[in-house]
């Protein structure tokens, strides 16, 4: 068992990168791995409530329900969302000061900036 | 593999354009010297590292040489299929898997690599 913190920093509807990590991070749970998922920068846009197919981008509703049915973490940079002014998440995201951020970083043994 | 070796896991997800693949062999090369085990595991645009190239000017890899020297590799087996990468498209002895794979190759691997973009 490994613990996995697998990191979303691009924008949702620019590329697949988000829903892939989604994909990803659920996938290593199947070896019972701890697995947390954070949302930096950009990638905290993701959060919000998206219609992604809207504009032809995959959504990423039914990763974020299987992420809450296998008590995946979904964590988010509290001051990077300041700064892009995103009030409204998604539920069950837990938002974190910028130092524990960086402390879960240094802290896991695996992390994947995806 | 020597009894002090240890289990490398690499995951990539960049194209042989990127420095990542000159990077990777490099130091799976390395790796593979002191007696270590080696997986790696290509997704997404990943993938395009074990695609068959038989281009004069092809873009570096270098998986084929590492396969031979014992290298297991692996591949997403839906990053494939959404790029319509097929299996006889694909360098020999490169595998298609799951992302259940990936979770065992982290699960049991002394040191896990992550090289993307």
């Amino acid at each position: 068992m490994a613990d996995i913190l697998v990191i979303v920093k691009e924008s949702p509807l620019n590329t697949i990168r988000c829903t892939e990590a989604l994909r990803m991070g659920l996938g290593l749970t199947l070896a019972e791995n701890r697995v947390a998922v954070l949302f930096w920068g950009d990638g905290l846009y993701s959060l919000v409530p998206l219609r992604a197919e809207k504009v032809g981008r995959p959504s990423s509703e039914e990763f974020f329900k299987y992420c809450d049915r296998l008590s995946v973490p979904l964590l988010a940079d509290g001051p990077g969302l300041a700064d892009r002014k995103l009030a409204q998440l998604r539920p069950g995201v837990k938002v974190m000061a910028r130092e524990d951020v960086l402390r879960r970083i240094a802290e896991s043994p695996i992390v994947i900036p995806y | 593999m020597s009894p002090s070796g240890k289990t490398i896991g690499i995951l990539v997800t960049t194209t042989p354009e990127h420095q990542n693949s000159y990077t990777i062999f490099r130091l799976t090369e390395a790796f593979l010297e002191q007696g270590n085990r080696v997986t790696l595991f290509f997704m997404d645009d990943g993938i395009y590292n074990v695609v068959r190239n038989t281009a004069k000017e092809r873009l570096f890899s270098g998986i084929g040489k590492l396969i031979e020297g014992g290298v297991t590799v692996l591949i997403c087996a839906l990053s494939a299929e959404s790029r319509a990468c097929r299996p006889e498209n694909l360098l020999p002895e490169v595998g298609l898997a799951s992302q259940y794979e990936l979770a065992q190759i982290a699960s049991k691997s002394n040191r896990f690599l992550y090289f993307g973009p």
